[in-house]
């Protein structure tokens, strides 16, 4: 009993004047070890009483824990004081930056704009930029001598009757000249107009052509109810505004007949509450139907086309459209 | 086209206010573009697209608004009785290109000033007042929508309508009296010897009304519009008259139009008209009539409305209804251009009842991409998916590696191809200006401008571009590229590592394990990367299955000088084609190695010409199998006052190399001794056969 509790006073003087691990690992083998004064009491238990058995082993045994404990105790003191030698440590400093790439905004715009699409069942289509007179004029009704075709809109190839594209709706000709309804289709890509260019114009710009169709017989087949839908759906889901609201204003494109503009209103921000326009659509032209093949009249469906600018300059309040094809990193590096 | 808000409202009887009139036609019509209060009148601009010729008048502009207002419009009946012969000789030699043609004449009128009212409403519209004669043709045009003209009578001797003959001109009735070349493929009206004007379009000087005329010959035709269009454009001259021409005038609307004009002429001019129109309409165009079915205009649409509200929407428009069964039989006016189709009476319907009406619905066919005509097999979008997809794994790599996207236009510039002597295949028939005349042939030149442009602000830059080139590319004419620069402020050729270092990362991480670098020259690679960097300094990128997919290189100082770039610059173009088809979506696992490995450095002397991997290959070779990785740690070149020191020693040296090589077996744990000996089998294999000096 006596040489337990001198043990345990020998070990708490010796921790208090403990200055490093080393020492705590002499310290703790001498006490705790094999040759230790608790082993040689533990170990001489067996030749006593059963009566001295029970209380003395297990006064040592608890003792044992406790110097365990006071070593661990000891451990951890001497390791935090460590910590606390190196210094001030100001976690205020600036933290390290990691160099990152950033995706262009109208890369990010088309992605969200595919993934909303693709949940409505629409499949991503492309196509090529250098297009023929038939697969861009002709084919959408718009025959060579059609007032909505001016030669100063179109970038001609030099000598070989090609142009490019103007707008994403030759894919609606290409698509269906080698596919048969039901199809659902948007189409992104890359077109091209011979204008000037300022604040809101470029010469070269991107869209999103949509294109449904099914037959006329078909008792679900796409009518202009269901491209308002398809409509609402997308720029609520865009802009993240499940208020917004989308309306039809008469139009005019000579591949679609009812022909409409759409526009949304917006509920927050420095837009809310004003109608912007946003895309053209309307229901597909039994001419167009005729061109790629189609038997006039079998056919029924909707089409639209959207700029991709637009929407991103809606999205991240940009005011010049220029800057996206800048390559200034200033501006990419904000996205 | 300006349209004088006063005038449609006297002609409709509306009594909304002009912000309401505009609301009305936007939403439903036509684009009111702005709106102009004055002190006497109010302006409306409005966007009359190509598809509403009609439109080009205030009489129609407010038998719209009428019927949007769901009133009956009330137009002023003007009656006319026919002549049997015109007061001066008519031919039409082309009658294709003449559909028909009108005139009346006026005898004894007062040349003068027009009344206010009149000066006023030609002005709201844009047009100056001339006299009072041909203010009178001016303003019958704009209410009916009928150019006219009016010929002093005493210049001629007959009308004859026929196509302009080799090297006549005409003198045009403008400010600057122009002279127009026409040419065989151009009407034109003339009398017995030459041209007095252009059909359609604008009259000529010999023929005009003068201070002097005393009687005059008003005409109103209806010409071909494509003739009319074509001209306007080979000359470059558009006129009030070409653009109503050019979209398609009423052929009913000549007789009238003709008496509307003398009445008003003998008004403010006096005089007296002769007793009946001559009138030419040698073939009058058929009514055209469509069997217009509800059911079809209900489900084009997605609205349920009843074909009494579709008839009433009609009728209100001018059309003339009669039912039929189930179907209606709809008479089109023969202003109506526009209207062949059920289509398109579906859409008069819907705009009457406002697009407000159409629901919005969720479509329910399950329908994605369709089946391909041939073989009915699952639509080719697939394909298009796919690559949509991993271009844009490609561009989120790319982005976590550091790189930020850029989309440059697809144009090069006159000085681009000269300081690169590029070869490229097309060329802009109208470009906008030399900076954008040729369709790129590669991405390289202007992600070159993106570096001199960004290096104001930037020290170091890391650009990528994914988009369309253009040449002959097999059997297509354009293909998907991938180009990465690399370039830093400061000289130094660790740009073209830092760029290596994404590339291979990029193909890691699109699973191509084989690729290598490649530092004979390029063939394959894009000529713009080729003419941009050196030979030795360019390296091709390929496959173990043999294809290039692409090349990168450091920009010579040439083309550094040329582009004003400072420091140095890495440029990597990369088919991204041939890149998505040999990524592999799939990874395979590889098993934990059982047994421990051993790693031993190396560190060496070697010649400035020795290359890396010809150590590498040695080590691998001489090592064997038990080799599994080598890697340099250190390169090393002396440089100015190290390379003095080191000269007395080994001048032959050139570079210092340390690398750690990697020893495992699969089977076993390799013994000190056994490592050793492998070891000295390297080193004695890299003194021989490289020439290192071992250290």
């Amino acid at each position: 009993m006596e040489e337990l509790r001198t043990i345990k006073s020998q070990v708490v003087a010796a921790l208090e004047r403990l200055s490093s691990l080393a020492e705590l690992e002499a310290l703790r083998v001498a006490h705790l070890g094999r040759s230790s004064a608790l082993s040689q009491v533990l170990r001489t238990l067996k030749d006593k009483t059963e009566e001295e058995r029970r209380t003395l082993g297990a006064q040592a045994n608890r003792l044992r824990e406790e110097l365990e404990e006071a070593f661990v105790r000891a451990r951890d003191t001497l390791l935090d004081g460590a910590d606390r030698a190196r210094g001030a440590f100001d976690v205020t400093a600036p933290a390290r930056r990691l160099r990152r790439g950033h995706v262009h905004p109208l890369t990010q715009v088309q992605e969200e704009a595919n993934a909303i699409f693709r949940t409505m069942g629409f499949a991503i289509v492309e196509g090529p930029e250098v297009e023929t007179e038939f697969t861009n004029f002709d084919a959408l009704n718009m025959p060579s001598d059609h007032p909505a075709r001016g030669m100063q809109d179109t970038f001609w190839l030099k000598g070989m009757g090609r142009l490019l594209r103007t707008h994403t709706s030759t894919m609606q000709v290409r698509y269906m000249q080698a596919h048969m309804p039901p199809l659902r289709i948007v189409v992104p890509g890359r077109v091209y107009r011979n204008e000037a260019t300022d604040m809101t114009h470029e010469f070269q710009f991107h869209q999103i052509e949509g294109l449904m169709v099914d037959r006329q017989t078909s008792a679900v087949a796409p009518s202009l109810a269901h491209l308002k839908g398809v409509m609402e759906h997308f720029y609520r889901t865009l802009f993240d505004d499940p208020a917004l609201d989308v309306r039809f204003n008469a139009s005019y494109f000579p591949f679609v007949e009812p022909g409409v503009e759409v526009y949304i209103r917006v509920t927050s921000g420095r837009l809310a509450g004003k109608w912007l326009e946003v895309a053209g659509a309307g229901m597909v032209h039994q001419n167009v139907f005729e061109h790629v093949g189609y038997v006039r009249g079998e056919m029924q469906g909707f089409a639209f086309g959207m700029a991709l600018e637009r929407m991103a300059m809606l999205k991240y309040k940009i005011d010049d459209i220029r800057l996206f094809q800048s390559g200034d990193m200033r501006f990419l590096e904000q996205f | 086209m300006k349209f004088s808000f006063h005038w449609i409202r006297e002609l409709s009887g509306t009594v909304r206010t002009v912000q309401e009139v505009a609301e009305l036609l936007n939403a439903r019509s036509f684009e009111v573009k702005d709106v102009v209060e004055g002190p006497q009148d109010t302006v409306l601009d409005i966007d009359i697209l190509p598809n509403r010729p009609d439109a080009l008048s205030h009489l129609n502009v407010a038998r719209e608004v009428c019927a949007l207002e769901g009133r009956v419009f009330a137009p002023p009946q003007i009656e006319y009785a026919p002549a049997s012969h015109a007061s001066l000789s008519v031919t039409i030699e082309n009658a294709d290109a003449c559909l028909r043609y009108g005139t009346l004449s006026v005898r004894g009128v007062t040349v003068g000033p027009s009344p206010d009212w009149i000066v006023q409403r030609l002005e709201a519209c844009g047009l100056a007042s001339i006299n009072n004669v041909v203010d009178a043709t001016n303003y019958t045009m704009l209410l009916l929508g009928q150019p006219m003209h009016a010929f002093d009578m005493a210049s001629l001797d007959a009308l004859v309508v026929r196509n302009a003959r080799a090297g006549e001109t005409l003198t045009a009735l403008d400010e600057a009296n122009t002279v127009y070349q026409l040419e065989p493929s151009m009407l034109v009206i003339a009398d017995s010897k030459k041209p007095v004007a252009i059909a359609g379009i604008k009259g000529g000087v010999g023929s005009a009304i003068s201070a002097s005329t005393r009687d005059v010959v008003l005409e109103a035709a209806c010409f071909d519009p494509a003739g009319v269009r074509a001209t306007s454009r080979m000359l470059g001259l558009r006129t009030d008259a070409s653009i109503r021409f050019g979209y398609g005038v009423d052929p009913a609307l000549a007789p009238a139009a003709l008496v509307y004009c003398a009445n008003l002429l003998v008004e403010t001019a006096g005089g007296t008209p002769d007793t009946g129109v001559y009138d030419a309409y040698l073939s009058p165009k058929p009514q055209t009539t469509i069997m217009f079915d509800p059911v079809f205009a209900r489900s084009l649409l997605g609205v349920q409305l009843s074909s009494e509200a579709m008839e009433q929407s009609l009728v209100l428009l001018g059309f003339e209804v009669r039912r039929q069964g189930d179907r209606l039989a709809v008479d089109v006016p023969s202003r109506r251009l526009d209207v062949t189709s059920q289509e398109d009476l579906s859409e008069e319907v819907i705009r009457m009842q406002g697009y407000d009406s159409v629901p919005s619905q969720a479509p329910l066919v399950l329908a994605f991409g369709g089946l391909t005509r041939k073989e009915s097999a699952p639509a080719t979008s697939w394909d298009d998916e796919s690559r949509v997809m991993a271009r844009s794994r490609i561009t989120h790599l790319l982005a976590g590696a550091g790189y930020t996207e850029v989309y440059n236009y697809a144009f090069m510039s006159d000085d681009m191809v000269r300081m690169l002597h590029l070869h490229p295949e097309h060329e802009l028939a109208l470009p906008q200006s030399a900076e954008y005349r040729w369709l790129r042939s590669s991405l390289v030149p202007r992600m070159l401008i993106n570096v001199r442009d960004n290096m104001r602000y930037f020290e170091s830059m890391h650009l990528f571009e994914v988009g369309h080139v253009f040449g002959h590319l097999g059997d297509e004419m354009e293909d998907s590229r991938l180009a990465l620069v690399c370039a830093s402020t400061k000289e130094s050729d660790e740009v073209f590592y830092e760029l290596k270092g994404a590339v291979e990362l990029l193909l890691e991480r699109l699973g191509i394990a084989d690729a290598w670098f490649d530092d004979a020259d390029p063939l394959e690679a894009d000529e713009a990367l080729v003419q941009a960097t050196t030979q030795g300094r360019r390296a091709t990128i390929r496959t173990e299955a043999g294809g290039a997919l692409g090349a990168l290189g450091i920009v010579s100082t040439r083309i550094a000088t040329e582009f004003k770039l400072r420091g140095g610059t890495a440029v990597c173009e990369i088919d991204l084609r041939a890149l998505i088809e040999y990524a592999q979506r799939t990874r395979q696992y590889e098993a934990l190695p059982r047994f421990p490995s051993v790693v031993r450095d190396i560190a060496m002397r070697v010649g400035a010409e020795v290359k890396i991997d010809t150590i590498v290959q040695e080590i691998q070779r001489a090592g064997g199998e038990l080799v599994i990785e080598v890697d340099v740690f250190d390169i090393f070149v002396p440089t100015g006052k190290e390379k003095l020191a080191s000269e007395g020693a080994t001048p032959e040296y050139g570079k210092s190399v340390a690398l750690h090589v990697t020893f495992r077996s699969p089977e076993r744990t390799l013994t000190d001794v056994e490592v050793t000996q492998i070891e000295q089998r390297i080193k004695r294999s890299l003194e021989e056969v490289v020439g290192a000096e071992i250290r």
